[in-house]
């Protein structure tokens, strides 16, 4: 309402008719004289002036027509610039992904995303779940690509099931199993996976009946070359198990545990649209 | 409405605070945040991280912020010009007029809108019709005393016929007749003013198609009357500008009537400044209640 004041008013300058920028901006007559009215009411000062059926602006008003134009230019920039954000020409995406989802699915999202918005900003960040969540905290990311269990401040939107899988040396026996159940792990020379996923990975296995460990693994890489020089078998979300180097071979873990992969954000409705696109890529994909 | 909004939201991240932002602004703490999330929703995004500390930009906003300071500097800057030139507008009136208005009308009207509006100065320019047109026209004067015509588009409002007089020095033959028939004029010497200068004494020269014998032009009131005393001639001038000390001069009506009608002139009352309706108020009063 604002802006259309001024708005109207510097056309009736252009224009030099009140007729003309009625019909143009397309108000009634009488309409456009009160919003004139108002505007001098606001002033206190005359700010047209009527001769041989034209209207001319006051000097009192050509003093004020530059501030005008520039109230007027800023709102539609900004209005351009919203627009841009809104339709994902212009804008910004910070993803925050557990390692092993990154590399399974971020990419193919993003091929996606960047297809339709190329003009979007994108930043990844990968990192273990409690640095995921402090960083959707202190808002240096829009979402995050994670895992359950979540904390219950954050809204998640789940995505899939991941179920847990046995790493193992193509050549070994219970490599042509279908399924393998956890006890047949026992007397396998364990290598343990990284930090964050122990709790899932040993929570397959009940207290008394735990594998030996040698190894430990610290990053999430390490493990699958390890299986692959044969120097013992693991086990990983099957999502981590896609693409593996012709040397492992993954089987399904015949155990109840599975785990929820989903996105965690403060508020979808105050998503930035990017991460709003981003997410319902993610929900309709082929994941 | 929206200016309020985008105030409200500036201030937001400016003092990176909701409750800071309300306290500068003079709105409570929920309107602030009304106005705020009022724009998200139109906006289709938020534009504001709530955290522990405070409030802050998110990227999207980030992106049109710049346009919300032009917008809002751009108000400011308004808002003082204009409240600076509605000091002026009221604060200063220029009033032209014909020399005998301004001798005759504008002391008592002065001194009248003066007692109401002490803090408003005034400015008098003097001059004849084709001045006062020029100054009307040209924005130099607000406000002029002045005859008919005036100048195309400005409102006339009509104070007082004017009759148009015949001087004489006294004892002149002429003058011994309450009315002179102008007809008669042209045996004598005319003293007269210029054409251009004095357009409604030259009107009934040319209607009347006087050729006096002798034509002395001169330009001035005070040295017209001076010289018709002197016995150089008879003039023609309006009632009003016949002004004493008229020691040696006869005043009488001439046959046929003419008139010139005065007037207040401006640009038009819907216009006006507040200054300018008030001086028109009180100067169509005074010209109502006492008759000049």
């Amino acid at each position: 309402m604002d802006f259309l004041k001024y708005q109207a008013f510097i056309r009736i300058v252009e224009l030099g008719s009140l007729t003309g920028t009625a019909r143009e901006l397309g108000y009634s007559q009488p309409g456009i004289s009160r919003m004139l009215a108002a505007l001098e009411t606001e002033v206190g000062f005359p700010l047209l002036i009527r001769k041989k059926g034209k209207v001319y602006p006051t000097k009192d008003a050509l003093q004020l027509l530059p501030h005008m134009r520039k109230m007027v230019g800023g709102e539609h920039q900004l209005r351009e610039c919203v627009k841009k954000v809104a339709s994902l020409d212009e804008g910004a995406l910070r993803i925050g992904c557990l390692p092993g989802i990154l590399n399974a699915w971020i990419p193919k999202a993003l091929r996606i995303f960047l297809s339709v918005h190329p003009n979007i900003k994108i930043d990844i960040y990968e990192d273990t779940q409690p640095e995921l969540f402090q960083s959707l905290a202190e808002h240096r990311i829009d979402f995050a690509l994670t895992c359950s269990p979540f904390p219950e401040k954050y809204e998640f939107y789940p995505l899939r099931t991941d179920h847990m899988c046995v790493l193992l040396p193509t050549d070994h026996p219970l490599s042509l199993r279908s399924r393998i159940a956890p006890e047949q792990l026992l007397d396998e020379v364990f290598l343990m996976p990284d930090a964050e996923v122990d709790e899932a990975v040993w929570s397959v296995f009940s207290d008394s009946q735990k594998p030996t460990s040698r190894i430990r693994i610290h990053t999430r890489g390490g493990r699958i070359p390890l299986v692959n020089e044969g120097l013992g078998i693991s086990i990983a979300p099957c999502i981590e198990a896609e693409n593996l180097p012709e040397g492992v071979a993954s089987v399904a873990l015949d155990c109840e545990y599975y785990r929820v992969i989903g996105v965690a954000v403060q508020a979808i409705e105050f998503a930035p649209p990017a991460a709003k696109e981003f997410i319902h890529i993610l929900e309709n994909g082929v994941f | 409405m929206s200016l309020a909004k985008y105030r409200a939201f500036l201030a937001a991240v400016e003092y990176g605070s909701i409750t800071k932002a309300a306290v500068n602004l003079g709105y409570t703490q929920q309107a602030v945040s009304h106005m705020i999330a009022s724009l998200e929703k139109e906006f289709g995004f938020s534009l504001l991280l709530r955290t522990k500390n405070g409030v802050s930009p998110t990227q999207e906003a980030e992106t049109f912020l710049f346009y919300v300071r032009q917008i809002i500097n751009s108000e400011d800057r308004y808002r003082e010009l204009a409240k600076k030139i509605a000091n002026v507008e009221t604060g200063l009136l220029r009033i032209g007029s014909f020399p005998s208005m301004a001798l005759r009308w504008l002391p008592g009207i002065l001194s009248e809108f003066r007692r109401f509006h002490p803090a408003i100065n005034v400015q008098l320019y003097e001059g004849a019709h084709i001045e006062l047109s020029q100054y009307l026209i040209e924005g130099k004067i607000d406000i002029a005393f002045m005859s008919t015509p005036v100048p195309e588009g400005f409102l006339f409002q009509p104070l007082k016929c004017d009759p148009i007089c015949a001087v004489f020095p006294k004892g002149h033959p002429l003058s011994l007749n309450r009315r002179v028939s102008l007809s008669d004029l042209a045996n004598y010497p005319l003293i007269l003013p210029p054409e251009q200068i004095e357009q409604d004494i030259w009107k009934v020269v040319r209607a009347e198609h006087l050729q006096p014998q002798e034509l002395i032009r001169i330009h001035g009131d005070h040295t017209t009357i001076e010289l018709v005393g002197r016995g150089l001639g008879i003039s023609l001038m309006p009632r009003l500008a016949i002004v004493p000390p008229l020691g040696k001069v006869s005043i009488r009506q001439i046959l046929p009537n003419y008139t010139r009608t005065l007037g207040i002139v401006m640009h038009s009352l819907e216009y006006a400044s507040p200054s300018m309706k008030e001086f028109f108020r009180i100067t169509n009063q005074m010209m109502q209640t006492h008759r000049h």
